[in-house]
């Protein structure tokens, strides 16, 4: 232990872990260099805590894992002509985290060019799971919020949703601007009615013979990732996690991939956020070696695509974020890339300080104990004292982007053939 | 009548927490819908915050206005230290913040803590060389000491190379 505890200055200084903050305590913090990643070393890293929304790049580790950087959800929009210019549409959805209303408004625009326009019945299955807000980066509007029940949202959710809005093309012009600045053509004057919206299971939905059918894709993993990372997006978190098959699928993952038991992680979202269990609400919990194992896994996995975590998480300063927003200074700009957490139990922090001496890996997991505000400044000195023990930050590349839940591979006619595939 | 009673005095206790929790959680709509009731707005918790400070704290500059538009007293002290809401603003960068509070009480700027110590200081203390820039153009000293005779650049940490620019550019260091 005592070695354990003089290795430390290597890094950080043993120090500075004894001058912790009064109200809030740090619950635990680990770290190890790209250098020697196997040398995890920091203060109670085996004692598995709330992670909150560090989950987000365990999420983000999974579907990279799993999928690649170029996954693309697939929406199935099935359309069958009803009367000379009307139309019945039925929604296969796939839990695209990012199918909200800029989505919707993309899919009309794409619609109306193919002259469809008004819809006598509009039905969606289980998998479609629409939600109004799941994208708007721009300005302040519930991006956090999501649900705290893995199914949701459920089918009467979207319907009240889709029906609330039943001028789907309300903020269209917003939706068109975004576009515009991305050069991604949409519609100027786009039509769009619905007569009647019902759910259908996908077990009741049937393929009409000569029904036309549209895949409406989402933007592909890389960037989805990064998004839903910047603004610590709960809703697209959650719907990735169910869509890769949800707690059990993700115990089995973990086991294989990193041989890491219940003992080390337990997610039961892709958030971080609260989960409301028949036994009361309960939270993602890691251990800070486990989640800091995972995080320099994501990175090498990402290295070897010819990418780094860089790609998928907030470079402070570079990117707009809760990370920038919480984190940024002359030390940590454009070279901490990192990912922030919030829950009640727990302020946290993961990522990579880019330092004079090479990349640090680092997670930090505060029990704030009310006091939101101390628990960062104990992580933002303990993450200051990392970079300057390093010999100072060294900037890395990165690029400031803008994201839209469309581009221009995200719509298509599919053959059934290819559906089936 | 005794119900009713027990209802308000319970939504006076309880208003105040759940828009600070709100905040933190970052659930906005909520704060929104929150902060129709004024009780929230003078609500501290255990360690002193009110919203303001939290939302300060986030850096979240449209719930600042909100709140300050709403109501929140933006001279309030916190802490053992007697810090405005303009220290915390510091400690996180946020020009849009430091200009919200400062159009609503101009005299935030000057306003020393209890280690007699302008916000110039924190600046220098947080890696933030923008605002040390920023405070100095609006009439803060980098000759100002503090209890301990420090000046701002005494804080200086050595490996901040955008700092020591900084201050070299002011004339210190």
């Amino acid at each position: 232990m005592l070695g354990r505890l003089l290795s430390l200055s290597v890094f950080l200084g043993f120090q500075s872990f004894s001058s912790l903050s009064s109200a809030s305590k740090l619950g635990a913090v680990c770290f190890a260099p790209l250098s020697k990643p196997e040398a995890i070393e920091g203060l109670n890293f085996t004692e598995r805590l709330p992670i909150a929304s560090v989950s987000k790049l365990l999420t983000s580790h999974w579907i990279i894992k799993a999928k690649g950087l170029d996954y693309r959800f697939r929406t199935l929009v099935h359309v069958v002509k009803v009367e000379a210019d009307q139309y019945d549409l039925h929604f296969q959805g796939s839990r695209d985290p990012y199918f909200g209303a800029e989505k919707f408004h993309y899919l009309i625009s794409e619609l109306n060019k193919k002259g469809i326009s008004k819809i006598r019945n509009m039905t969606f299955d289980e998998n479609f799971k629409f939600f109004w807000f799941s994208d708007d980066p721009e300005v302040n509007k519930s991006i956090a919020v999501g649900f705290y029940i893995n199914s949701e949202p459920s089918a009467d959710i979207v319907l009240k949703q889709l029906r609330a809005y039943g001028r789907l093309t309300q903020g269209y012009d917003e939706t068109l601007a975004k576009a515009k600045k991305l050069n991604l053509t949409m519609q100027e004057n786009p039509t769009f009615t619905v007569d009647r919206i019902e759910f259908l299971k996908s077990s009741e939905f049937v393929m009409a013979p000569k029904g036309m059918t549209f895949s409406v894709a989402s933007r592909n993993s890389a960037d989805y990732l990064k998004e839903m990372n910047r603004n610590s997006n709960n809703h697209a978190a959650n719907q990735i996690f169910e869509h890769l098959g949800s707690a059990q699928a993700y115990k089995k993952f973990i086991q294989e991939n990193l041989k890491m038991s219940s003992k080390d992680i337990s997610m039961l979202n892709g958030s971080g956020d609260r989960v409301d269990t028949p036994e009361g609400p309960k939270y993602n919990e890691a251990t800070c070696e486990a989640t800091l194992r995972i995080i320099m896994d994501l990175h090498m996995d990402l290295i070897e695509r010819k990418s780094s975590l860089a790609k998928v998480a907030t470079i402070v300063g570079t990117n707009s974020g809760s990370a920038t927003q919480l984190y940024n200074n002359d030390l940590t700009r454009d070279s901490v890339v990192a990912k922030t957490g919030t829950v009640n139990p727990s302020v946290t922090l993961g990522g990579m300080a880019s330092t004079q001496k090479g990349f640090i890996f680092f997670m930090f997991i505060v029990e704030p104990q009310g006091n939101f505000s101390e628990a960062r400044r104990v992580i933002k000195k303990h993450l200051l004292e990392l970079i300057t023990k390093n010999g100072g930050a060294k900037p890395i590349n990165g690029q400031s982007y803008s994201f839209f839940t469309a581009d221009t591979e995200s719509f298509s006619e599919t053959k059934i053939k290819e559906i089936l595939k | 009548m005794k119900l009713l009673l027990i209802l308000f005095i319970c939504r006076i206790s309880f208003a105040g927490p759940a828009l600070v929790e709100a905040l933190n959680l970052g659930q906005f709509d909520k704060v929104k819908m929150l902060l129709k009731d004024k009780t929230n707005l003078s609500y501290t918790d255990e360690n002193g915050y009110d919203a303001l400070f939290h939302a300060v704290s986030l850096n979240e500059p449209q719930i600042v206005s909100q709140l300050i538009r709403a109501g929140s007293k933006v001279d309030r002290l916190y802490d053992s230290k007697k810090e405005s809401a303009l220290f915390e603003a510091s400690r996180l960068g946020s020009v849009k913040i430091i200009e919200i509070l400062l159009k609503k009480n101009s005299k935030l700027l000057k306003l020393k803590n209890s280690l007699d110590e302008t916000v110039l200081f924190e600046a220098v203390r947080s890696e933030q060389s923008h605002l040390v820039k920023y405070y100095v153009k609006r009439g803060l000293s980098l000759k100002d000491q503090n209890r301990e005779g420090k000046k701002p650049a005494d804080y200086l940490t050595p490996e901040n190379d955008k700092m020591k620019k900084v201050l070299a550019e002011l004339g210190t260091k």
